[in-house]
Protein backbone atom coordinates (compact mmCIF):
# COMPACT_ATOMS: atom_id res chain seq x y z
CA UNK A 1 0.00 0.00 0.00
CA UNK A 2 1.53 3.12 -0.57
CA UNK A 3 0.49 5.77 1.07
CA UNK A 4 1.84 9.58 2.02
CA UNK A 5 1.61 10.55 5.49
CA UNK A 6 0.32 13.65 7.27
CA UNK A 7 1.16 14.57 10.97
CA UNK A 8 1.71 17.11 13.17
CA UNK A 9 0.11 18.65 16.23
CA UNK A 10 -3.74 20.01 16.80
CA UNK A 11 -4.84 22.47 14.42
CA UNK A 12 -1.66 22.84 12.18
CA UNK A 13 -4.27 22.04 9.44
CA UNK A 14 -3.20 17.95 8.26
CA UNK A 15 -6.83 17.62 7.11
CA UNK A 16 -7.41 20.62 5.75
CA UNK A 17 -4.19 19.78 3.40
CA UNK A 18 -4.88 16.55 2.95
CA UNK A 19 -8.40 17.90 1.52
CA UNK A 20 -6.56 20.38 -0.37
CA UNK A 21 -5.31 17.70 -2.88
CA UNK A 22 -7.45 14.57 -2.61
CA UNK A 23 -10.09 13.75 -5.62
CA UNK A 24 -12.49 13.33 -2.01
CA UNK A 25 -13.35 15.01 1.16
CA UNK A 26 -11.03 13.10 3.69
CA UNK A 27 -12.83 10.18 5.99
CA UNK A 28 -12.07 11.37 9.20
CA UNK A 29 -12.55 10.58 12.69
CA UNK A 30 -13.06 13.41 14.57
CA UNK A 31 -15.05 13.83 17.92
CA UNK A 32 -15.73 16.33 19.92
CA UNK A 33 -12.71 17.98 22.07
CA UNK A 34 -13.49 17.27 25.37
CA UNK A 35 -9.76 18.15 26.90
CA UNK A 36 -7.44 21.01 26.87
CA UNK A 37 -7.92 21.57 22.92
CA UNK A 38 -11.45 22.28 22.92
CA UNK A 39 -10.58 26.19 23.10
CA UNK A 40 -8.38 25.38 20.41
CA UNK A 41 -10.42 23.48 18.02
CA UNK A 42 -14.45 22.34 18.28
CA UNK A 43 -13.39 18.71 16.85
CA UNK A 44 -10.45 16.46 16.95
CA UNK A 45 -8.78 13.61 14.99
CA UNK A 46 -8.59 10.27 16.74
CA UNK A 47 -7.92 7.81 15.13
CA UNK A 48 -6.83 9.24 11.17
CA UNK A 49 -7.74 10.52 8.44
CA UNK A 50 -7.85 9.41 5.14
CA UNK A 51 -8.33 9.99 1.39
CA UNK A 52 -6.67 9.42 -2.19
CA UNK A 53 -5.38 10.22 -4.73
CA UNK A 54 -5.48 7.75 -7.93
CA UNK A 55 -2.54 7.70 -10.59
CA UNK A 56 -3.10 7.44 -14.43
CA UNK A 57 -2.06 3.60 -13.82
CA UNK A 58 -4.81 3.19 -11.40
CA UNK A 59 -2.93 3.04 -8.80
CA UNK A 60 -4.20 4.58 -5.84
CA UNK A 61 -1.90 6.94 -3.82
CA UNK A 62 -3.20 6.59 -0.37
CA UNK A 63 -3.24 10.01 2.22
CA UNK A 64 -3.16 9.52 5.68
CA UNK A 65 -3.47 12.20 8.56
CA UNK A 66 -1.99 11.13 12.04
CA UNK A 67 -4.15 12.29 15.15
CA UNK A 68 -2.44 15.14 16.41
CA UNK A 69 -2.82 14.55 20.47
CA UNK A 70 -0.07 12.76 22.00
CA UNK A 71 -2.00 10.47 23.38
CA UNK A 72 -3.02 9.04 20.08
CA UNK A 73 0.45 8.23 18.93
CA UNK A 74 0.45 4.83 19.48
CA UNK A 75 -1.41 5.28 15.99
CA UNK A 76 1.66 7.30 14.57
CA UNK A 77 3.77 3.86 14.03
CA UNK A 78 1.04 1.52 12.42
CA UNK A 79 -0.28 4.76 9.96
CA UNK A 80 3.73 5.09 8.79
CA UNK A 81 4.52 1.06 7.86
CA UNK A 82 4.61 1.11 3.87
CA UNK A 83 4.56 4.82 3.57
CA UNK A 84 6.85 7.00 0.68
CA UNK A 85 7.35 9.75 3.03
CA UNK A 86 6.36 12.02 5.66
CA UNK A 87 4.78 15.96 5.47
CA UNK A 88 4.90 17.01 8.75
CA UNK A 89 2.83 20.57 9.23
CA UNK A 90 3.41 23.36 12.25
CA UNK A 91 1.44 25.91 13.46
CA UNK A 92 2.99 28.56 14.07
CA UNK A 93 0.71 30.32 15.81
CA UNK A 94 1.62 27.83 18.91
CA UNK A 95 3.10 28.82 22.02
CA UNK A 96 6.38 27.07 20.78
CA UNK A 97 6.51 25.72 17.27
CA UNK A 98 10.16 25.15 16.96
CA UNK A 99 9.91 22.29 19.94
CA UNK A 100 6.86 21.07 18.21
CA UNK A 101 8.14 20.52 15.15
CA UNK A 102 12.27 18.66 17.13
CA UNK A 103 9.24 16.39 18.71
CA UNK A 104 8.15 15.26 15.45
CA UNK A 105 11.05 14.94 13.85
CA UNK A 106 11.71 12.33 16.79
CA UNK A 107 8.96 10.65 16.82
CA UNK A 108 9.36 9.90 13.27
CA UNK A 109 13.01 9.36 13.19
CA UNK A 110 12.85 5.84 11.93
CA UNK A 111 10.67 6.75 9.54
CA UNK A 112 12.14 9.61 8.26
CA UNK A 113 16.02 8.45 8.27
CA UNK A 114 14.18 5.58 5.78
CA UNK A 115 12.17 7.80 3.49
CA UNK A 116 12.43 11.58 4.03
CA UNK A 117 10.29 14.65 5.10
CA UNK A 118 9.31 17.49 4.09
CA UNK A 119 7.96 20.73 6.98
CA UNK A 120 5.09 22.93 5.99
CA UNK A 121 4.60 25.79 8.43
CA UNK A 122 0.78 26.60 8.71
CA UNK A 123 -0.83 30.32 9.73
CA UNK A 124 1.90 32.18 8.32
CA UNK A 125 0.02 35.47 7.71
CA UNK A 126 -0.63 35.52 11.95
CA UNK A 127 1.75 38.10 13.38
CA UNK A 128 4.26 36.01 15.49
CA UNK A 129 7.86 35.84 16.24
CA UNK A 130 9.26 32.44 14.89
CA UNK A 131 10.58 33.42 11.13
CA UNK A 132 11.61 30.37 8.57
CA UNK A 133 15.14 31.30 9.94
CA UNK A 134 14.21 30.11 13.07
CA UNK A 135 12.98 26.93 12.09
CA UNK A 136 15.92 26.75 9.66
CA UNK A 137 18.53 27.45 12.89
CA UNK A 138 17.40 25.01 14.62
CA UNK A 139 17.24 21.70 12.26
CA UNK A 140 21.07 23.68 11.05
CA UNK A 141 21.76 22.84 14.70
CA UNK A 142 20.46 19.33 14.74
CA UNK A 143 22.63 18.52 11.38
CA UNK A 144 19.33 18.68 9.45
CA UNK A 145 18.55 19.77 6.11
CA UNK A 146 14.82 19.26 5.03
CA UNK A 147 12.18 21.78 3.42
CA UNK A 148 11.00 23.97 5.21
CA UNK A 149 8.20 25.54 3.51
CA UNK A 150 5.15 28.51 4.74
CA UNK A 151 2.24 27.00 3.70
CA UNK A 152 -1.73 27.39 3.62
CA UNK A 153 -2.94 24.19 4.16
CA UNK A 154 -5.86 25.72 2.27
CA UNK A 155 -3.99 25.76 -0.34
CA UNK A 156 -3.85 23.35 -3.34
CA UNK A 157 -0.43 24.86 -4.41
CA UNK A 158 1.02 25.05 -1.40
CA UNK A 159 0.09 21.29 -0.51
CA UNK A 160 0.84 20.44 -4.00
CA UNK A 161 4.61 22.20 -3.76
CA UNK A 162 5.07 20.31 -0.47
CA UNK A 163 4.41 16.69 -1.65
CA UNK A 164 6.63 18.03 -5.22
CA UNK A 165 9.58 18.94 -2.49
CA UNK A 166 8.82 15.88 -1.11
CA UNK A 167 9.42 13.69 -4.26
CA UNK A 168 12.74 15.31 -5.12
CA UNK A 169 13.87 14.84 -1.82
CA UNK A 170 12.89 11.08 -2.31
CA UNK A 171 14.26 10.84 -5.47
CA UNK A 172 17.53 11.87 -4.64
CA UNK B 1 26.75 75.05 -14.52
CA UNK B 2 30.10 73.07 -14.18
CA UNK B 3 29.78 69.12 -15.13
CA UNK B 4 29.37 67.26 -12.42
CA UNK B 5 31.14 63.83 -12.37
CA UNK B 6 29.28 60.47 -10.24
CA UNK B 7 30.66 57.69 -9.94
CA UNK B 8 29.00 54.37 -8.92
CA UNK B 9 31.46 51.71 -8.60
CA UNK B 10 31.58 47.99 -6.85
CA UNK B 11 35.10 46.79 -7.05
CA UNK B 12 35.29 42.96 -7.33
CA UNK B 13 37.13 41.86 -4.33
CA UNK B 14 36.35 39.99 -1.07
CA UNK B 15 34.81 42.82 0.49
CA UNK B 16 33.39 44.59 -2.57
CA UNK B 17 32.76 48.17 -1.60
CA UNK B 18 30.11 50.48 -3.45
CA UNK B 19 30.58 54.64 -3.96
CA UNK B 20 26.81 55.96 -4.52
CA UNK B 21 26.71 59.48 -6.27
CA UNK B 22 28.50 62.41 -4.35
CA UNK B 23 25.30 63.23 -2.18
CA UNK B 24 26.01 67.06 -1.54
CA UNK B 25 26.15 67.97 -5.53
CA UNK B 26 22.73 66.09 -6.05
CA UNK B 27 21.37 67.74 -3.08
CA UNK B 28 22.50 71.40 -5.29
CA UNK B 29 21.37 70.12 -8.19
CA UNK B 30 17.55 69.23 -6.50
CA UNK B 31 17.25 72.19 -4.82
CA UNK B 32 17.99 74.27 -7.64
CA UNK B 33 15.29 72.53 -9.53
CA UNK B 34 12.87 72.23 -6.43
CA UNK B 35 12.84 76.07 -6.68
CA UNK B 36 12.35 76.42 -10.00
CA UNK B 37 10.30 74.02 -10.87
CA UNK B 38 6.33 74.77 -11.46
CA UNK B 39 3.13 73.17 -12.30
CA UNK B 40 1.68 74.80 -15.57
CA UNK B 41 -1.97 74.86 -15.60
CA UNK B 42 -4.64 75.01 -18.36
CA UNK B 43 -8.03 75.99 -17.73
CA UNK B 44 -10.30 75.28 -20.79
CA UNK B 45 -13.86 75.05 -22.00
CA UNK B 46 -15.55 76.21 -18.78
CA UNK B 47 -18.97 78.22 -17.60
CA UNK B 48 -18.02 81.36 -16.65
CA UNK B 49 -19.10 80.03 -13.43
CA UNK B 50 -16.80 77.46 -12.68
CA UNK B 51 -14.06 79.04 -14.07
CA UNK B 52 -14.79 81.94 -10.94
CA UNK B 53 -14.67 79.18 -8.50
CA UNK B 54 -11.66 77.58 -10.20
CA UNK B 55 -9.81 81.18 -9.95
CA UNK B 56 -10.41 81.11 -6.71
CA UNK B 57 -9.46 78.06 -5.49
CA UNK B 58 -6.12 78.64 -7.50
CA UNK B 59 -5.77 81.44 -5.43
CA UNK B 60 -6.41 79.85 -2.17
CA UNK B 61 -3.07 77.76 -3.62
CA UNK B 62 -0.96 80.46 -4.32
CA UNK B 63 -1.69 82.26 -0.72
CA UNK B 64 -0.60 78.80 0.77
CA UNK B 65 2.72 78.91 -1.43
CA UNK B 66 1.75 76.19 -3.69
CA UNK B 67 4.10 77.44 -7.22
CA UNK B 68 1.93 77.07 -10.29
CA UNK B 69 1.59 78.74 -13.41
CA UNK B 70 -0.30 79.47 -16.40
CA UNK B 71 0.71 77.84 -19.83
CA UNK B 72 0.90 80.27 -22.28
CA UNK B 73 0.85 77.72 -25.15
CA UNK B 74 -2.61 76.23 -24.04
CA UNK B 75 -2.80 72.68 -23.54
CA UNK B 76 -0.07 71.96 -25.42
CA UNK B 77 2.18 72.18 -22.21
CA UNK B 78 0.50 71.95 -19.74
CA UNK B 79 0.90 69.67 -17.12
CA UNK B 80 -2.42 70.13 -15.56
CA UNK B 81 -5.87 70.84 -17.95
CA UNK B 82 -9.03 71.47 -16.18
CA UNK B 83 -11.82 70.55 -18.43
CA UNK B 84 -15.35 70.81 -18.76
CA UNK B 85 -16.23 67.08 -19.90
CA UNK B 86 -19.81 67.73 -20.76
CA UNK B 87 -19.16 70.03 -23.30
CA UNK B 88 -17.99 69.28 -26.87
CA UNK B 89 -15.20 71.44 -26.75
CA UNK B 90 -14.46 69.65 -23.40
CA UNK B 91 -14.35 66.35 -25.25
CA UNK B 92 -12.27 68.27 -28.18
CA UNK B 93 -9.62 69.36 -25.41
CA UNK B 94 -9.52 65.84 -23.89
CA UNK B 95 -9.08 63.91 -27.62
CA UNK B 96 -6.18 66.43 -27.85
CA UNK B 97 -4.56 65.65 -24.55
CA UNK B 98 -1.93 63.53 -23.90
CA UNK B 99 -1.70 60.63 -21.77
CA UNK B 100 1.17 62.24 -19.46
CA UNK B 101 -0.86 65.03 -18.75
CA UNK B 102 -3.41 64.96 -15.30
CA UNK B 103 -6.85 66.05 -16.41
CA UNK B 104 -8.94 67.07 -14.08
CA UNK B 105 -12.31 66.54 -15.40
CA UNK B 106 -15.46 68.58 -14.37
CA UNK B 107 -18.64 66.70 -14.87
CA UNK B 108 -21.92 65.62 -13.91
CA UNK B 109 -21.26 61.39 -14.52
CA UNK B 110 -18.47 59.62 -13.16
CA UNK B 111 -15.23 59.64 -15.30
CA UNK B 112 -12.13 57.37 -15.02
CA UNK B 113 -8.86 56.69 -16.71
CA UNK B 114 -5.04 56.81 -16.42
CA UNK B 115 -4.35 60.42 -15.21
CA UNK B 116 -7.45 61.45 -14.73
CA UNK B 117 -9.51 62.79 -11.87
CA UNK B 118 -12.90 63.61 -12.42
CA UNK B 119 -15.65 65.94 -10.23
CA UNK B 120 -18.90 65.97 -9.68
CA UNK B 121 -20.74 69.20 -10.19
CA UNK B 122 -21.42 71.54 -8.99
CA UNK B 123 -18.09 72.28 -7.53
CA UNK B 124 -17.33 73.87 -4.04
CA UNK B 125 -14.30 75.98 -3.62
CA UNK B 126 -13.21 74.60 -0.67
CA UNK B 127 -13.19 70.97 -1.86
CA UNK B 128 -11.86 72.06 -4.88
CA UNK B 129 -9.05 73.48 -3.55
CA UNK B 130 -8.47 70.53 -1.36
CA UNK B 131 -8.13 68.05 -4.52
CA UNK B 132 -5.92 70.51 -5.97
CA UNK B 133 -3.64 70.61 -3.19
CA UNK B 134 -3.08 66.81 -3.05
CA UNK B 135 -2.78 67.11 -6.89
CA UNK B 136 -0.04 69.68 -6.79
CA UNK B 137 1.75 67.99 -4.37
CA UNK B 138 2.09 64.54 -6.22
CA UNK B 139 2.41 65.89 -9.84
CA UNK B 140 5.83 68.18 -8.08
CA UNK B 141 7.47 65.57 -6.89
CA UNK B 142 6.71 63.37 -10.10
CA UNK B 143 8.17 66.63 -11.79
CA UNK B 144 11.55 66.93 -9.46
CA UNK B 145 11.93 63.02 -9.84
CA UNK B 146 11.37 63.17 -13.89
CA UNK B 147 13.74 66.60 -13.93
CA UNK B 148 16.46 64.58 -11.99
CA UNK B 149 16.47 62.09 -14.47
CA UNK B 150 17.42 64.02 -17.29
CA UNK B 151 20.33 66.25 -15.28
CA UNK B 152 21.70 62.52 -14.88
CA UNK B 153 21.54 61.79 -18.53
CA UNK B 154 22.92 65.07 -19.36
CA UNK B 155 25.49 65.03 -16.69
CA UNK B 156 27.33 61.42 -18.11
CA UNK B 157 27.63 59.28 -15.39
CA UNK B 158 30.72 57.35 -15.49
CA UNK B 159 30.76 54.10 -14.15
CA UNK B 160 34.42 52.77 -13.21
CA UNK B 161 35.12 49.10 -12.90
CA UNK B 162 36.91 46.65 -11.49
CA UNK B 163 32.78 45.49 -11.80
CA UNK B 164 30.24 47.91 -12.17
CA UNK B 165 26.61 48.17 -11.03
CA UNK B 166 24.71 46.55 -14.21
CA UNK B 167 21.80 45.35 -12.61
CA UNK B 168 19.36 45.76 -9.59
CA UNK B 169 20.74 42.33 -8.10
CA UNK B 170 23.92 44.16 -7.72
CA UNK B 171 22.81 47.01 -6.32
CA UNK B 172 20.66 45.20 -3.69
CA UNK B 173 23.74 42.92 -2.68
CA UNK B 174 26.00 45.98 -2.87
CA UNK B 175 23.62 47.24 -0.11
CA UNK B 176 23.29 43.81 1.60
CA UNK B 177 27.41 43.26 2.06
CA UNK B 178 28.50 46.46 2.73
CA UNK B 179 25.27 47.01 5.25
CA UNK B 180 24.88 50.54 3.66
CA UNK B 181 21.27 52.39 3.64
CA UNK B 182 20.03 53.34 -0.17
CA UNK B 183 17.32 55.09 -1.36
CA UNK B 184 16.30 53.31 -4.85
CA UNK B 185 14.41 56.06 -7.14
CA UNK B 186 12.85 55.54 -10.76
CA UNK B 187 10.15 56.65 -12.71
CA UNK B 188 8.52 54.06 -13.43
CA UNK B 189 8.01 53.02 -9.59
CA UNK B 190 7.62 54.40 -6.15
CA UNK B 191 10.75 54.97 -4.08
CA UNK B 192 12.30 51.76 -2.65
CA UNK B 193 14.23 51.87 0.71
CA UNK B 194 16.64 49.17 1.45
CA UNK B 195 18.27 49.28 5.13
CA UNK B 196 21.34 46.46 4.61
CA UNK B 197 22.54 46.76 7.95
CA UNK B 198 19.54 44.47 9.12
CA UNK B 199 18.50 43.06 5.56
CA UNK B 200 15.44 44.86 5.26
CA UNK B 201 13.56 46.30 2.33
CA UNK B 202 10.45 48.98 3.05
CA UNK B 203 8.23 49.56 -0.59
CA UNK B 204 4.50 50.34 -1.79
CA UNK B 205 5.38 47.86 -5.16
CA UNK B 206 2.99 45.44 -5.13
CA UNK B 207 4.26 42.21 -4.99
CA UNK B 208 3.30 41.48 -8.54
CA UNK B 209 5.34 44.49 -9.57
CA UNK B 210 8.46 43.20 -7.90
CA UNK B 211 10.00 41.23 -10.95
CA UNK B 212 9.43 44.70 -13.31
CA UNK B 213 11.52 46.39 -10.53
CA UNK B 214 14.03 44.21 -9.96
CA UNK B 215 14.62 43.94 -14.20
CA UNK B 216 14.52 47.53 -15.06
CA UNK B 217 17.37 49.03 -16.60
CA UNK B 218 19.99 51.60 -14.46
CA UNK B 219 19.55 54.04 -16.60
CA UNK B 220 16.16 54.75 -14.88
CA UNK B 221 17.64 54.57 -11.73
CA UNK B 222 19.51 57.28 -8.95
CA UNK B 223 20.32 55.43 -6.48
CA UNK B 224 20.96 57.62 -2.95
CA UNK B 225 22.83 56.59 0.27
CA UNK B 226 20.97 57.79 3.44
CA UNK B 227 21.82 57.67 6.75
CA UNK B 228 20.74 54.35 8.77
CA UNK B 229 18.03 56.39 10.73
CA UNK B 230 16.76 57.99 7.73
CA UNK B 231 15.38 54.75 6.59
CA UNK B 232 12.93 54.74 9.84
CA UNK B 233 11.56 57.82 9.20
CA UNK B 234 10.85 56.87 4.91
CA UNK B 235 10.10 53.60 5.79
CA UNK B 236 7.15 54.92 7.78
CA UNK B 237 3.80 53.51 6.66
CA UNK B 238 4.97 51.10 3.94
CA UNK B 239 5.60 47.58 3.76
CA UNK B 240 8.89 46.45 5.12
CA UNK B 241 9.90 43.08 4.16
CA UNK B 242 13.43 40.93 4.46
CA UNK B 243 15.67 42.15 1.30
CA UNK B 244 15.87 38.53 1.14
CA UNK B 245 12.78 37.96 -0.90
CA UNK B 246 14.02 40.91 -3.12
CA UNK B 247 17.00 39.97 -3.66
CA UNK B 248 15.98 36.11 -4.70
CA UNK B 249 13.49 37.48 -7.23
CA UNK B 250 16.19 39.51 -8.27
CA UNK B 251 19.18 36.57 -8.69
CA UNK B 252 16.44 34.56 -10.35
CA UNK B 253 15.42 37.26 -13.25
CA UNK B 254 18.77 39.32 -13.33
CA UNK B 255 21.47 36.12 -13.37
CA UNK B 256 20.95 35.28 -16.95
CA UNK B 257 23.14 32.24 -16.33
CA UNK B 258 26.25 35.02 -15.22
CA UNK B 259 27.75 33.85 -12.14
CA UNK B 260 28.18 35.93 -9.74
CA UNK B 261 31.61 37.77 -8.85
CA UNK B 262 34.29 35.36 -6.70
CA UNK B 263 32.08 32.34 -7.25
CA UNK B 264 33.60 29.48 -9.31
CA UNK B 265 31.78 26.07 -11.47
CA UNK B 266 33.84 24.17 -9.54
CA UNK B 267 34.42 24.96 -6.21
CA UNK B 268 31.95 22.43 -4.21
CA UNK B 269 29.04 23.85 -2.58
CA UNK B 270 26.09 22.29 -0.40
CA UNK B 271 23.04 24.29 0.47
CA UNK B 272 22.97 25.07 4.42
CA UNK B 273 18.90 24.90 4.32
CA UNK B 274 16.47 25.09 1.90
CA UNK B 275 15.26 28.18 0.19
CA UNK B 276 11.14 28.92 0.81
CA UNK B 277 9.80 28.81 -2.19
CA UNK B 278 6.32 29.00 -1.18
CA UNK B 279 6.76 32.97 -1.58
CA UNK B 280 9.52 32.70 -3.55
CA UNK B 281 9.66 32.59 -7.05
CA UNK B 282 11.28 29.31 -8.38
CA UNK B 283 10.93 26.71 -11.14
CA UNK B 284 10.05 22.63 -10.79
CA UNK B 285 14.03 21.53 -11.41
CA UNK B 286 15.07 23.83 -8.12
CA UNK B 287 13.59 21.61 -6.10
CA UNK B 288 15.73 18.86 -7.53
CA UNK B 289 18.54 20.99 -7.46
CA UNK B 290 17.79 21.78 -3.97
CA UNK B 291 17.43 18.03 -2.72
CA UNK B 292 20.70 17.02 -4.38
CA UNK B 293 22.52 20.12 -3.04
CA UNK B 294 21.45 19.68 0.41
CA UNK B 295 22.39 15.72 0.54
CA UNK B 296 25.72 16.59 -0.51
CA UNK B 297 28.77 19.00 -1.41
CA UNK B 298 29.52 19.02 -5.04
CA UNK B 299 31.17 21.48 -7.57
CA UNK B 300 28.09 23.62 -10.00
CA UNK B 301 29.69 21.55 -12.80
CA UNK B 302 29.11 18.26 -11.02
CA UNK B 303 25.42 19.15 -10.03
CA UNK B 304 24.91 19.96 -13.91
CA UNK B 305 26.01 16.88 -14.92
CA UNK B 306 23.88 14.64 -12.20
CA UNK B 307 20.95 16.50 -12.82
CA UNK B 308 20.62 17.68 -16.01
CA UNK B 309 19.31 21.01 -15.74
CA UNK B 310 20.60 23.58 -17.95
CA UNK B 311 23.48 25.37 -16.66
CA UNK B 312 21.98 28.71 -16.82
CA UNK B 313 19.14 27.54 -14.36
CA UNK B 314 21.53 26.17 -12.34
CA UNK B 315 23.70 28.81 -11.78
CA UNK B 316 20.31 31.29 -11.74
CA UNK B 317 19.29 28.91 -8.58
CA UNK B 318 23.01 29.20 -7.19
CA UNK B 319 23.25 33.10 -7.12
CA UNK B 320 19.68 33.26 -5.80
CA UNK B 321 20.61 31.28 -2.98
CA UNK B 322 24.54 32.68 -2.52
CA UNK B 323 22.43 35.79 -2.13
CA UNK B 324 20.46 35.01 0.65
CA UNK B 325 23.35 33.15 2.16
CA UNK B 326 21.93 29.25 2.10
CA UNK B 327 25.16 28.18 0.33
CA UNK B 328 28.44 27.05 2.12
CA UNK B 329 31.39 26.42 0.37
CA UNK B 330 33.47 23.56 1.06
CA UNK B 331 37.02 23.83 1.35
CA UNK B 332 37.98 20.20 0.76
CA UNK B 333 37.66 18.24 -1.56
CA UNK B 334 34.95 15.95 -2.21
CA UNK B 335 35.86 13.64 -4.95
CA UNK B 336 34.43 10.83 -3.64
CA UNK B 337 30.16 10.65 -3.37
CA UNK B 338 28.77 11.09 0.23
CA UNK B 339 27.01 8.38 2.16
CA UNK B 340 23.86 7.96 1.15
CA UNK B 341 20.75 6.19 1.61
CA UNK B 342 20.95 2.56 -0.96
CA UNK B 343 19.59 4.03 -4.05
CA UNK B 344 15.40 3.31 -4.90
CA UNK B 345 14.42 1.62 -6.99
CA UNK B 346 13.31 2.11 -10.42
CA UNK B 347 10.37 0.73 -9.79
CA UNK B 348 10.02 3.22 -6.81
CA UNK B 349 11.43 6.21 -8.45
CA UNK B 350 8.77 5.26 -11.65
CA UNK B 351 5.67 6.03 -8.74
CA UNK B 352 6.98 8.87 -7.22
CA UNK B 353 7.21 10.37 -11.33
CA UNK B 354 3.49 9.42 -11.45
CA UNK B 355 2.40 10.91 -8.36
CA UNK B 356 4.35 14.17 -9.90
CA UNK B 357 2.29 13.56 -13.17
CA UNK B 358 -1.01 12.94 -11.53
CA UNK B 359 -0.50 16.07 -9.50
CA UNK B 360 0.52 18.35 -12.71
CA UNK B 361 4.11 19.05 -10.86
CA UNK B 362 7.29 19.14 -12.73
CA UNK B 363 7.87 17.72 -15.96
Amino acid sequence: MDKIIFTGPVGAGKTTAIGAISETPPVGTDVQCTDQYRQLKEKTTVAMDYSYITLEDGTRIHLYGTPGQERFSFMWNILTQGGIGLVLLINRDHSDPIAQMEFYLDAFKDFINETGVVIGITRSGMDNNTSIDDFQQKLLQRQQIFPVFEVDARSTDDVKLLIHALLAVLQV
Amino acid sequence: MSKITHTLTIQASQQPIINVYKIYQRNYLKKLFVMSMEIKIAVTTLSEEDSKIISSALQMLADAGKKFTTSLRGIIDAHLLVIDADTEQGDHALQSSTAGQVKLLLATSPASGKNIVAVKKPIEIQSLKLLLEKLFDKMHDQLVRTTMMQVQTEHKVEIQQSTSCKTMLQVLLAAKNNKTVLRICSTQFPDVFIDGTNNSMASTIPQTEVVGFVKQPLDNVVVDQLKSSEFAVHSNKMNIQSLHNTLWVAAIECSNGQLLPDNSLDIPIKLRAWPNFTRNSFKPEYLQLAAILAKQAITLSQLQQLSGVPLKEIINFYNAAHAVDLIDKVEKDTNEPAATKPAISAQKKGLLVKIALRLGLGK
